[in-house]
């Protein structure tokens, strides 16, 4: 049986690759796995392996070639001496394969399966946005693809006809295969079938070296709900690698040593790569001034009268069978933050978690993790108080009827600065005028 | 300072502590007319006659024991075992006897016995008389081992062994009965317990027992070459064991390999790394490792014999590789 080796699809915009040395000579013999030859595209350099057993006869090219995407460049044979039809030179389109009896393809640019993370092997087509024959334009959805992480829609990349179609909806294709052709003219050979192996263009298995995997098309990041970005090597689970000397000046200095994690400095990291410590613990300490990241901590503080609010209560307390004005309390504040929360109210001492609704008389007391945490500090001496952030948003209440003020502390990743503002606005809302809340 | 041999080092111990003190006395295979193997006793036998150079049969248990029951009843002999390897046949005599006599009878006797012995490898003797079993005895608490690194130790070393009210074994290395190295006229003892810093250094610390003193020395010298300023420290004694020293040390250059002869694997080196690792952790930039004798039979095979013990230039490389940082996996 023989085998074609062609110079490999790696990426969906790539024309041509640069051979970049045979591992194997003329009538070698080869077993299946074994690399053949290294592969450069512009984005990475790849190892191909044999697809098949047998002898590696008619290299027609060398170390250096530049040579299109579908090029026959070599036959894996079943004899060293086999007769070796000089393979066809020119662009072919992929996989015609005439002696595998199976159907000829018609001419085009083969498209592959894309590599939309960086541990995929495969992807299942979840369906065709388009039909045999079908005009598509670069930005025109070709299909979508569902991998272990997300569904992705791919766009044609190029312009033409839709000539072949190589894969089945539900099809699972290994990254890089081909699963369509399209064409600058329509044809009348069109081909339209489920992905099989023996189909595929070549029976080559590429393995990539590097760990950037070439792009799959002109520009699918945007869709991609993966994010492409190379991640930051950290030793096995996220632990940082350092002396423990190193750990002790850091400790006794107060710097955070995963701040060397940024630095291109190798792990582990020891004492000599204190001062690089101190510069990276410095120059984070300036950018958390300058701008909020993602730890960035917001507190605002809303000044109100609280005469309404205490005549409220009383009337709540007359109507309500309410003792305390705790669950009231509580209510305004969870609902400013959504329909349903759980809010802890820290009073004189004592913590109470309510289950809070818009109406007053379903808020209840409850076991569950507070989202918002409220300190009464009214009818206290304390004139100001201010929090630190805690497991959820703090509001710090303090001052007197005529005069309350309410200082909100959060996370960004509990609440960003934008909707910090919008709870506290609205819970100062309710303590001012009670009515809105009803409203 | 004049300079004389490790082996006439010994001789001048014994004489002057013979001398001294006429309970002293010395036993064992082929110390008096032949004045053992390697010729350390030559003419103790002419001043001292043949009862206190005494010449026993060929039974280690015998006057191993014999030497156990004279301390106890108030005499201070110096056994000579001719190779430290036979110390397996003595073990009782020398663990549950000499080791604990003292405790079992409450204080009320003592075994003020020394038994002097040897070790080390690379002497073409096989692996049946080259084996370095200082760790072996370490381990049992009663016992004192004492490990000279060049003939002022063994000089020093041996005395305050003699003078010493309880067992003690001191290993000498049979290599370096013919190493000469400088010792004063003058009276002189060397307490227990006392490590000495053969060279001082800042990036890292070598520590070496017996002949590896010299093995670190030489990669200290190596390793200046490349810029790296290590530090040698001999413990002299390991038990007792000078752990301020070598801890003062561990925190200072912030890495440490500890070279000794015996097999690596259950020996000094572990011990003595490890109480580095508890006393100086949070001072290390680098994790304390271990070069010992390969845990195999001492080849016969000069070629593998060589190899099978620390040399410098694995001493070298290992000291290299803490210094650069490179991340040692224990894989």
């Amino acid at each position: 049986m023989r085998h074609d080796i062609i110079m490999p699809a790696l990426g969906m915009a790539q024309d041509t690759g640069t051979l970049l040395a045979w591992h194997k000579s003329e009538g070698e013999a080869v077993t299946q796995g074994e690399t053949l030859f290294e592969v450069e595209t512009d984005k990475t350099t790849m190892e191909v392996e044999a697809p098949a057993s047998g002898f590696l006869v008619g290299i027609s090219a060398s170390d250096g070639d530049e040579v299109p995407v579908g090029q026959v460049i070599a036959i894996i044979s079943d004899s060293a001496d086999a007769p070796t039809p000089k393979p066809e030179s020119a662009a072919a389109p992929q996989g015609s394969d005439e002696t595998s009896g199976e159907d000829t393809l018609p001419p085009g640019k083969p498209i592959i399966m894309p590599v939309l993370g960086m541990s995929q092997d495969t992807g299942v087509l979840v369906g065709w946005s388009k039909e045999l024959g079908d005009t598509v334009h670069q930005d025109d959805i070709l299909f979508e693809v569902e991998t272990d992480k997300s569904v992705v829609e791919v766009p044609a990349g190029i312009k033409g006809y839709l000539v072949a179609r190589l894969a089945a909806a539900g099809d699972d294709v290994p990254t890089g295969e081909t699963i369509a052709i399209i064409s600058d003219e329509p044809s009348k050979q069109m081909v339209n079938r489920a992905y099989s192996t023996s189909a595929a263009p070549a029976e080559q298995s590429v393995k990539p070296t590097d760990e950037e995997k070439p792009k799959p098309v002109a520009e699918p990041a945007a869709r991609v709900d993966q994010p492409q970005r190379k991640q930051t090597v950290t030793a096995p689970g996220g632990k940082v690698l350092a002396s423990p000397k190193l750990k002790r000046m850091a400790h006794q200095a107060g710097y955070d040593l995963s701040l060397l994690a940024a630095t291109d400095l190798p792990q582990p990291y020891h004492a000599r790569d204190f001062e690089a410590l101190k510069h990276a613990s410095e120059s984070a300490g300036k950018r958390a001034v300058g701008s909020p990241s993602i730890g960035a901590i917001h507190t605002l503080s809303a000044r109100l009268s609280g005469l309404e609010f205490e005549a409220f209560l009383g009337w709540a307390a007359d109507h309500l069978d309410s003792s305390a004005g705790d669950h009231v309390i509580a209510a305004f504040a969870g609902a400013s933050l959504a329909d349903k929360a759980v809010v802890r109210v820290d009073r004189r001492g004592e913590s109470t978690t309510y289950s809070t609704q818009q109406q007053l008389s379903q808020t209840v007391e409850s076991d569950d993790k507070p989202d918002l945490i409220l300190h009464d500090l009214r009818g206290t001496f304390i004139s100001s108080a201010e929090f630190p952030p805690d497991r959820a948003p703090v509001i710090a209440i303090v001052g007197s009827e005529g005069d309350v003020t309410l200082t909100l502390t959060c996370m960004d990743d509990q609440l960003t600065g934008k909707d910090a503002a919008v709870l506290l606005n609205n819970f100062a809302g309710r303590v001012a005028d009670p009515l809105r809340h009803i409203f | 300072m004049r300079k004389i041999t490790l082996s006439k080092a010994v001789n001048e111990a014994l004489v002057e502590e013979m001398r001294r003190d006429e309970n002293v006395f010395i036993m064992g295979e082929d110390v008096a007319e032949a004045g053992t193997p390697f010729k350390v006793l030559s003419g103790l036998v002419e001043e001292f006659g043949t009862d206190r150079v005494i010449d026993t049969p060929i039974s280690e248990p015998g006057f191993m024991g014999i030497g156990v029951g004279a301390a106890m009843t108030g005499m201070r002999p110096v056994v000579d075992l001719m190779f430290g390897d036979f110390i397996f046949l003595i073990m009782d005599q020398l663990c549950n006897q000499a080791a604990k006599t003292h405790y079992m009878s409450g204080g009320k006797l003592n075994v003020p016995l020394v038994l002097r012995t040897n070790m080390g490898a690379t002497r073409r003797s096989a692996a049946q008389h080259s084996q370095s079993l200082h760790a072996i005895v370490a381990h049992i608490p009663g016992l004192k081992i004492a490990m000279p690194s060049s003939a002022y130790e063994a000089k020093g070393l041996l005395k305050t062994a003699i003078r010493d009210d309880n067992p003690v074994v001191i290993f000498e290395d049979k290599l370096m009965y013919q190493d000469s190295a400088e010792v004063p006229e003058e009276e002189y003892t060397i307490p227990f317990g006392e490590a000495c810093v053969k060279r001082e250094g800042t990036d890292i610390t070598l520590i070496g027992t017996s002949s590896m003193v010299q093995v670190c020395e030489k990669a200290a010298e190596m390793l200046q070459a490349e810029g790296i300023s290590a530090e040698v420290i001999d413990p002299r004694t390991i038990v007792p064991l000078d752990e301020k020293t070598l801890v003062a040390s561990a925190k200072k250059t912030g890495r440490v390999i500890v070279v000794d002869e015996g097999h690596q694997s259950f020996g000094i080196t572990s011990e003595i790394a490890s109480r580095i690792n508890e006393k100086a952790f949070y001072y290390l930039d680098a994790p304390t490792t271990r070069i010992g004798a390969m845990d195999v039979p001492i080849p016969f095979s000069p070629a593998l014999e060589d190899i099978t013990v620390p040399t410098p230039e694995r001493v070298f490389e290992q000291a290299k590789k803490l210094v650069s940082g490179e991340l040692i996996d224990a894989a």
